[in-house]
Parts: C-alpha cells; sequence; structure tokens
C-alpha cells in the first residue's frame, strides 16, 4: 500500500539530489572563473592601489546599531574610527541600551550632546539625545529607544550624510582597506545598488594592528567547520548568484548600499529577524517593478572577518536565526515565486531559495526517515539503505572539498600543509555528525517560523572578544536525501 | 665639534614594496652613503628610529597598517622641538590635497613615483646638508636664547 | 589574491568530476525508475549504487590528491618565484644604475625570452622610477622582444593571456602599445574594454604630449568619445591620466556634440583633479538643459574654487533652479562669489523646503568671512522658519562658532 507513493516520493528525492548538484557544479565553475580568473586579473595590487590613489571612491557613513554592548563598544567603534578612508562618518545607534553602553561612549569619545536638524526620511522609535564627539569630528552617537536592530539602522541612516553607507556589526572587523576598495565599484557602475563582500572566519588567526597577517587553523572542530561553510557559501553560491545577476543575500557582516536608493525602497524592515536580507530582495522588486536598472552584486575582494561561534549552543541559535530570517523574507515575498514580472530572479533564484535552501532541512530529515524506516521494516533493503546513506555523504564531502580547493587558490590562505590535510579532513567529518545536526536545527526552525516572529535572541558576549552572530545566509548548501 | 659629512648620515628607508627598497638602498649606497637601514613592515620603523637614529627618513605613504601618515604622526611624538629631522616622502599619489596634508604632517620634501635618481639623490642632499647645519648651529642658537 | 596558475586545471577537474556524477546519478535515476515496478530491492539499482559510490570515492580521492598536490606544489613555486624575483631586481638593478659592467649582462648570457618572473621584475621597477634609469630598463623590454610578445597577447584568442597582457602593458607603459590598447576598447567584453582604457590612459601619462587630433591625446579623446563604457570607467581612465588629463579635459569639454554622461564625467573628473585654469570651460555647462549636468558644473566649480566673472548671473539663477540638487550645488559654489553678492542671494535657501539646500546654503554663508557668520547668527536667532534656525546653529555648531551649551542657549532650550 505505501510501496507507490514511497517509491515516487524516493524518486523525486533523487532527482532533486541530482538537480542540486547540477547547479552546485555550475556556481563553481562560474564562481571559479570570474573570481580567479578574471577578478584576479583586472584587479592585481598594482592596479587597485593606483586606482585607490587617485581618488576612486566614494565618502561612507558606518551605522553601527548597539544594544547593550558595554564590553565591546568602546573597542569597536575605536578600532572603526582608525580606518583609513578619505572622508567617513561613524554612527552609532544606541538602540535602547539598558547597560553602561552609553556611559562608556561619552567617557571614551569626549562625546557632546548635540541638538540635531535632522531629516526624517524613515520613521522610527523616538530619539531621546544625539551626541557628537569632540575628539573626532566624524562619530556620532545617538540614543533612542529600543526599536529593534532594523530601527536602529534606520534612525542611523535618518542621520547620514554621505551617499553611501555600510551596517556593520558592532564586532566584525574590516579589512583596512576594505571599505575603500568597494566604494570604488560604486563609482564604476553607477547603477550599483548595493556590494556583498566575502566573510571568512577570524578564528585562530594572528591579528596585529588591525589587519590579519597569518592564517592559522583553530582547534575546535567546529570551528573548522565553519570555515568550510563560509567557503561554500561566498566563493561559490554568492559568486555564481552575482554573476547571474540575482544574488539575494547580502551579509549582515559587511554590505555596502546606496543611501538614496535604500531610502527610496523604504528603509529596513521593522520586526524581522534578518532584515538584510528582506532589504536585499525588496530592493531588487522596487527596482524590477520600477523598471530602472539597476545592479547588485558580491564582491570578493573586500573581505570581513568575524568571529565565529565555538560552542554548539551558541551555534544552534545563530543557524536558527539564520534559517527562521530566510523563511520569514521568503514567505514575506511570496508574490515574487515563480512570477515571470521578476525575470531571472522570479523564475530561478526565488524558487531555488524556496525548495533548495528554505525547504531543504525538511526534505533531508524526510530522506533520512525513509531510508531508515524503511530499511527497519524490511521495505528497503538495508544493504541499501547504507549504501544509498553513504552516497549521500560522500557526495556532501565532495561538495565540501570544492569550496576548500577553492579556498587554496587565495594568497590569504591556511599556510601549512598540515591545515590543508586538517580542512580536508574536516570535509568529510564534516558530514557525519555536524551537518545533521544542524539540519536538525534549521527543521525546528522552520517549524518555528509562525511562532518566534522576528525574535533577535540572546547573545552570549564572552568577555573582550563577543562572538559576533553575522549573517552569512546558507547560501548554497547540499540536501541530504 | 666634528663636521659629519653628508655621506655618513644615517638613512631610513620605509617602503612595503620590496622591489622599492632594494632599489633606493642601491641608489644611496652607489652615491656613497654607506649607513642606511630599510624596512618593508610599517610596523617597525618606529622601533627602527629609536634603536637607528637616522638623519633621515625615505616614507612611502600608502602602506598596509599603519600609513605614512600614521607613522609621522608616531614619530612626531618623539622628535625633539628644535631638531630637524626631514622626512621625505615618496609615493605614487600625485592629488595636491595628499601632498599639502603629508608636508603639514611633518614631511619636509615630497617626490612622486616614478621618480628620476638624480632629482632624488639631489633633494636628499639638500635635506641633509640643512640637517646637519641645523645641527652644527644649535648649541649656538641654545646658547644665544639664554643670553637674551 | 589569487594565484593566477592552476586555475585552468581546476576547473576542468571541477567540470569533469561533476559532470561524471551527475551521468552516475542520471544513470541511477533512470534505472531506479526501471526497477520500479519490481521493486526498490532489485540488482540492477544496487548495481549502479555502487557503481556510483565508486565513481564518488574516486572523485573525491581525486579532487583530495590534486588538492594536496596544489597546495604543496604552490607554496613551492610561490617560494621559487619569490626567490627569482628578487633575483631578477638585483639584476635589473644593477643595469639600470649602470652600477654592473654591461659586459656582465650581455646578452649572451642571458635568455632570448625573458621569463616571467624576469618581465615582472622590469615591470615592477618601471612603476618605482623613469628617466635614464627608465629607459634603460625599456630598452631591455625592447631588446628581448617583450613588447612585441605582448602585443601579439593582445590579438590572442584566450582571455587570460589577454588581460595578462594588458595588465603587462598597463604597468609598462610602453607608448608602442598605445593604440593597440586603444583598438581594444571596441572589443565586446566589457573586462577588455575596462582594463585596455586605464592601461591606455597610464601608457598616456608618460608618452610625450603632441598637439592636435592626430596627437596621442587626441586619438585617446577620439576613442573614448567613441567607447561604451560605463561612466565610472571614463572618469576612472581620465584620473588615470595625471598630467594630460588637463589635455584631453579641454578637448572634451569643448566638442559641442559631446554626449551628455561623457560631459558629465569631465565636469566631474575636472573638478576632482583641482585644475582651476579649467572654471571657464566648466562653467559652460552652468546653464545646460540637463540639471544632472548643471548641477555638476557648480559642483566642479565648487572644488576648484572659483567661479568665473560671467557666470555670476548664472549662479544666482541656479540658486532659484527648479530642481533642488541644482540649488545645492549652486549653494556650494555660491561661497566663492563675493560676500556682498553671495550672502543676500543664500538667505532664501535657509528657508528652502530640502534639508539639502538648507544646508548648503547655511554652509556656503558661513563660509564667507565674518559678514557671513554674523548672517547665519541672525538667522539662527530671528529667521521666522524653525527648520532654517535649527540649521544655522547646527551650522555654526559645525563650524566651531557655538559650543553646544551656546547652541542649547541659543535654540532657548535650557
Amino acid at each position: 500500500m505505501w510501496s507507490a507513493p514511497l517509491t515516487v516520493y524516493q524518486y523525486v528525492l533523487l532527482v532533486y539530489f541530482s538537480g542540486l548538484n547540477l547547479l552546485y557544479a555550475l556556481f563553481c565553475c562560474v564562481g571559479l572563473r570570474a573570481l580567479v580568473i578574471v577578478f584576479a586579473r583586472e584587479f592585481s595590487q598594482g592596479s587597485l592601489r593606483d586606482l585607490l590613489e587617485r581618488d576612486v571612491y566614494k565618502p561612507v557613513s558606518i551605522l553601527v546599531p548597539a544594544y547593550d554592548e558595554e564590553v565591546s563598544i568602546v573597542g569597536s567603534v575605536r578600532s572603526l574610527l582608525a580606518l583609513q578612508f578619505p572622508e567617513f562618518e561613524v554612527i552609532v545607534v544606541s538602540d535602547g541600551s539598558t547597560d553602561e553602553t552609553m556611559a562608556r561612549l561619552v567617557d571614551a569619545f569626549a562625546l557632546a550632546e548635540q541638538p540635531w536638524a535632522s531629516r526624517q526620511d524613515l520613521p522610527t522609535a523616538p530619539v531621546r539625545r544625539t551626541f557628537r564627539s569632540l575628539t573626532h569630528p566624524n562619530l556620532v552617537v545617538v540614543d533612542k529607544e529600543n526599536g529593534g536592530k532594523a530601527d536602529a539602522l534606520n534612525a542611523g541612516l535618518n542621520l547620514a550624510r554621505y551617499p553611501l553607507f555600510a551596517a556593520v556589526d558592532a564586532d566584525s572587523m574590516l579589512d583596512a582597506e576594505a571599505i575603500l576598495r568597494a566604494t570604488r565599484l560604486f563609482v564604476e557602475d553607477e547603477t550599483l545598488v548595493a556590494v556583498g563582500g566575502t566573510i571568512r572566519p577570524l578564528n585562530g588567526a594572528v591579528v596585529r594592528d588591525g589587519r590579519v597577517t597569518e592564517l592559522a587553523m583553530p582547534k575546535r572542530w567546529i570551528e573548522r567547520f565553519q570555515i568550510l561553510e563560509y567557503a561554500r557559501a561566498f566563493f561559490t553560491g554568492r559568486a555564481g548568484w552575482s554573476h547571474f545577476k540575482s544574488l539575494l543575500i547580502i551579509s549582515g557582516a559587511f554590505g555596502l548600499f546606496r543611501r538614496t536608493a535604500v531610502l527610496e525602497a523604504g528603509g529596513f524592515l521593522v520586526g524581522t529577524v534578518s532584515e538584510d536580507m528582506e532589504l536585499v530582495v525588496r530592493l531588487h522588486k522596487h527596482f524590477l517593478r520600477k523598471g530602472q536598472p539597476y545592479n547588485i552584486r558580491f564582491t570578493p575582494d573586500p573581505i570581513c572577518w568575524t568571529e565565529v561561534p565555538t560552542d554548539l549552543k551558541t551555534l544552534r541559535r545563530q543557524r536558527n536565526r539564520w534559517h527562521r530570517g530566510l523563511c520569514e523574507t521568503l514567505w514575506k515575498h511570496r508574490d515574487m515565486l515563480f512570477n515571470p514580472r521578476y525575470g531571472r530572479l522570479g523564475m530561478v533564484a526565488v524558487p531555488y531559495f524556496w525548495f533548495f535552501e528554505a525547504l531543504s532541512p525538511l526534505v533531508e530529515v524526510s530522506g533520512y526517515l525513509i531510508v531508515g524506516v524503511g530499511a527497519f521494516t524490511g521495505f528497503v533493503s538495508p544493504r541499501f539503505a547504507i549504501l544509498f546513506v553513504l552516497l549521500a555523504v560522500m557526495y556532501g564531502m565532495l561538495l565540501s572539498q570544492l569550496a576548500a580547493g577553492v579556498e587554496t587558490f587565495l594568497s590569504t590562505r591556511y599556510p601549512r600543509m598540515r591545515d590543508r590535510i586538517v580542512l580536508l579532513v574536516a570535509a568529510f567529518i564534516e558530514f557525519v555528525g555536524y551537518r545533521q545536526f544542524l539540519v536538525f536545527e534549521r527543521t525546528l526552525a522552520t517549524v518555528q517560523v509562525p511562532f518566534k516572529k522576528g525574535q533577535w535572541g540572546k547573545m552570549r558576549r564572552q568577555g573582550a572578544t563577543a562572538i559576533a552572530t553575522p549573517d552569512p545566509g546558507q547560501a548554497v548548501t547540499a540536501p541530504r536525501p | 665639534m666634528e663636521t659629519l659629512r653628508p655621506k655618513d648620515a644615517r638613512i631610513l628607508v620605509v617602503d612595503d614594496e620590496r622591489v622599492n627598497v632594494v632599489l633606493l638602498e642601491r641608489i644611496l649606497e652607489q652615491d656613497g652613503y654607506t649607513n642606511v637601514r630599510s624596512t618593508t613592515k610599517s610596523e617597525q620603523a618606529v622601533a627602527l628610529y629609536d634603536e637607528f637614529e637616522p638623519d633621515l627618513i625615505l616614507l612611502d605613504l600608502h602602506m598596509p597598517g599603519l600609513d605614512g601618515f600614521a607613522v609621522m604622526e608616531r614619530l612626531e611624538d618623539r622628535i625633539a622641538r628644535d631638531t630637524f629631522l626631514p622626512i621625505l616622502i615618496l609615493t605614487a599619489d600625485i592629488r595636491p590635497e595628499v601632498k599639502r596634508r603629508a608636508l603639514s604632517a611633518g614631511a619636509k620634501d615630497f617626490v612622486t613615483k616614478p621618480f628620476d635618481r638624480t632629482e632624488v639623490l639631489l633633494r636628499i642632499q639638500n635635506l641633509l646638508e640643512t640637517r646637519f647645519l641645523h645641527m652644527r648651529l644649535r648649541p649656538e642658537l641654545a646658547s644665544e636664547g639664554q643670553a637674551t | 589574491m589569487w594565484r593566477r596558475y592552476g586555475d585552468a586545471i581546476y576547473t576542468l577537474v571541477t567540470f569533469a568530476v561533476f559532470g561524471f556524477e551527475t551521468l552516475a546519478l542520471g544513470a541511477l535515476s533512470i534505472s531506479f525508475l526501471l526497477g520500479r515496478t519490481t521493486g526498490i530491492a532489485s540488482t540492477p539499482v544496487e548495481g549502479v549504487l555502487l557503481a556510483t559510490l565508486t565513481s564518488t570515492a574516486s572523485a573525491l580521492a581525486l579532487l583530495g590528491f590534486f588538492l594536496l598536490g596544489y597546495h604543496f606544489t604552490s607554496t613551492l613555486r610561490d617560494r621559487w618565484h619569490v626567490e627569482q624575483l628578487d633575483a631578477w631586481t638585483e639584476r635589473w638593478i644593477g643595469l639600470a644604475l649602470e652600477d654592473t659592467p654591461a659586459e656582465q649582462i650581455a646578452d649572451g648570457s642571458m635568455p632570448r625570452r625573458l621569463p616571467r618572473a624576469a618581465v615582472d621584475a622590469v615591470l615592477s621597477l618601471l612603476e618605482v622610477v623613469k628617466g635614464e634609469e627608465g629607459d634603460r630598463l625599456k630598452a631591455v623590454l625592447a631588446r628581448h622582444g617583450v613588447d612585441r610578445l605582448l602585443l601579439r597577447h593582445l590579438r590572442s584568442g584566450h582571455l587570460t593571456a589577454r588581460l595578462d597582457a594588458i595588465e603587462s602593458l598597463g604597468k609598462a607603459r610602453l607608448p608602442q602599445a598605445f593604440d593597440a590598447l586603444l583598438g581594444l576598447l571596441e572589443h565586446p567584453k566589457p573586462v577588455v574594454r575596462r582594463m585596455a582604457v586605464r592601461a591606455a590612459a597610464g601608457t598616456l601619462a608618460t608618452m610625450t604630449p603632441e598637439p592636435g587630433p592626430e596627437g596621442p591625446g587626441g586619438r585617446f579623446t577620439a576613442a573614448l568619445k567613441g567607447a561604451s563604457l560605463k561612466s565610472g570607467v571614463a572618469q576612472e581612465s581620465l584620473l588615470l591620466l595625471e598630467t594630460r588629463a588637463g589635455a584631453v579635459l579641454r578637448d572634451l569639454l569643448a566638442e559641442p556634440d559631446l554626449g551628455d554622461r561623457l560631459r558629465w564625467v569631465a565636469l566631474e573628473t575636472t573638478g576632482r583633479l583641482g585644475l582651476a585654469d579649467m572654471a571657464g570651460e566648466v562653467a559652460a555647462s552652468t546653464t545646460h538643459p540637463d540639471p544632472e549636468l548643471r548641477a555638476a558644473a557648480f559642483r566642479a566649480l565648487h572644488r576648484l574654487g572659483s567661479v568665473p566673472e560671467d557666470t555670476h548671473a548664472s549662479l544666482l539663477d541656479a540658486l532659484r533652479d527648479e530642481v533642488d540638487f541644482v540649488r545645492v550645488q549652486a549653494c556650494h559654489a555660491a561661497a566663492f562669489l563675493p560676500a556682498e553678492v553671495a550672502l543676500p542671494a543664500l538667505e532664501p535657501g535657509l528657508g528652502d523646503d530640502s534639508w539639502w539646500v538648507r544646508r548648503a546654503a547655511a554652509s556656503s554663508m558661513a563660509r564667507l568671512g565674518d559678514d557671513g557668520v554674523a548672517a547665519v547668527t541672525r538667522a539662527a536667532e530671528t529667521h521666522p522658519d524653525q527648520a532654517a534656525r535649527e540649521m544655522a546653529v547646527q551650522i555654526l555648531l559645525e563650524a566651531g562658532v557655538l559650543d553646544p551649551a551656546g547652541a542649547r542657549l541659543v535654540k532657548g532650550v535650557a
């Protein structure tokens, strides 16, 4: 009685599996070509330097939303102010912090309250006070009532003076020239509306004077797995999507936007968990509807280094939040699904994210269940079941290895042979345990979406080095049937 | 007081590109300067200054990490007020405001890359002569100040 | 940032692995479909499954070994390359400075065709030194036929070879490559056009100037007008012209039917480069029908720091322009008019609807000397529009004329 539908479903799983991997292969090759072959030659060190030395940049407002960050805020702001950039401002928005965040800022930067004549382009929770720093003329601090991260960003946007802005998480470390390089893209292409950079895990790296001087493999396996995940997500996934002009995700940790475009689209959406992804999707929608030429791309060049979670609990919460954010955004913009009005985005990218990203954990779990139950009840020969699972796992390893491979081409790569071997081993181990753990968490998240709307969740801080919760999203992951 | 020949001067070269450093070292060596130290790591510049006590610094502006401006800022605290420590900036940047900024940050002269060897050597010579003249006159200036 | 060798092989390997895998999976799917009538545990399916497993395992092994091998060889190769680069750099420096006797560097001892590291070393040196020494290095390139080789690669079919050649020529700045680079401005691929225009601009910057449309500057201008480049790229290339930019920009702005985009680029670049003697040419665009161009002209004048006498009238008109961003730029430029003309003209701007215009008007007024600051202070206290008063206070704060306590007093806030 069960055999027919089960068979069909298993067939569907197979096709799903194959289709995804074909897409993935395409991305790998496209990404590789775009990154290594073309980009590397167009922007070698020397030619980039030439351009930068000739004023080819645009000024930037850096928005830093902060909630109860007393431990790390001064250090973060200090390092942002130290960025070597000719013209920029840092706008820190304290979103109704209940701790010493404001007090520490006032002390450290000689803040003086200023009655501020500002625009009110976007509605936000009321702003209590605005401060300017007497020692750093390009630092502005806003104390407002709590409204969430998106609301804080909007408040910052209302005050921003410059044509571009970057929303940066307080504890990500920007490569010293990162922003400068990214703004050049906006000069070169006047239709560019948003740019996403590359995020790589900082864990284990040697940092001197605000720069990563040497990469070293971190000690914990959980960190090593994440190195692979980020490599996969950025160098293959995003590079590929960007090439096909369908980039849907720009990481919260490093994204550069054109202020006027974002204001036109309505600013950040309050009450959503992943406001950065939602904004990008809305930007696409806005300009596609308007019929105006626009561009949103990924660039491998500015690299943002960020601390990734080192313990399972924080990791779980982070991934849970990301997945909920993804589902929320997709659901909110469900009118784009298979809608030819939105071109490639509606017909390819959005469906991909629906079926291969948002729903993939469910598919995977169902696959495990079927194979498991089938083997148990004798419906499926145990040998077949085991072999099938083995195939799935090996396929995943293959994808992981490819990502590790792209990383090998970078100049800043894990230098030691030992590290390379460790990464390859990690590519194997990732699929026996870590991956399943995350799939379970994401399934949980999918189920929780209707209940946990817009919850930011608590972040665990560890003394001086806060653990960031950036959001590279889950651009390309391989589901296991 | 012993007369210091400019060729005895201690020169410090700071540039992140190894090629530039080697080239400058050879140019100086060929011209008779025997006391030249160099580094490609800008963060070592200040420590080298303390240790080597150069008479002239050849400094690149655009370097990763600590750039030329940052180095000059750090050196400012160390250079005594009445000392004339010439800093010669070598950079590919031609923008006038950068030049102005460098000169007001403590640089005494400015040369754009690609540079002409003869011109650079002449400028170095001028700066060193001024420095040594300043050093010779300093005790006299000091005593004169005290007298009045 | 990226290693440039081995990427072709890696792409091939990737393609091969995935192509093969997809085929295998396809076979699996088909056999599965065929086997569904007889149940899942049918042997043919299992056979295919085993085969797929084996192929995947071999793919994994292949990939793994390739990566380890690549890592190993690339580490060695990088180190070797650095050593070679250092060695050649020493040699070339010796030649350039005429330190080493010519016999030691006689052509006999040197390979006819220079290795990659040698060429890279020369190019790096050419970025640093010019004059006699630079000429000696350029002669080396010519003597070993590097220039001819690069020119040949420019016409090659392979994208990577072409891009590498353009990049090298951009560094070498060889005059003999100039026209070939200009020719590439018509290439279908955008990346080739972009790199070519940058390389051409860099080359032009070091060529001996020859006036007239037949000279290199003239040819560059003509090519730029005909090329389909994004305006940002055109701007970049103009900025790369360094000291030759003035002549090219003058040519561009003098052209009556220059496209709007290119005119905008020319105005922007003139402003950015601070070419003060071109204020007149820039000012001609202040009455252009397109508001973007009017605004660009005023922005350029602002950057140049001067407004020619005969442009005063159009500037005063522009302060009342119907487009807000034109008004903004006009306000900025007004800071360079004589105070007695500018101040009364800027006052209405304080009460403008647009926040940006109010800000520009107030800040320009504050820059017009003591009279200006007095005018702004007066506005802060007595202007009927509250928004204007607040902006005036803000500007005074930023200018350091008022401190926060003073500002609160003026605003009537305790």
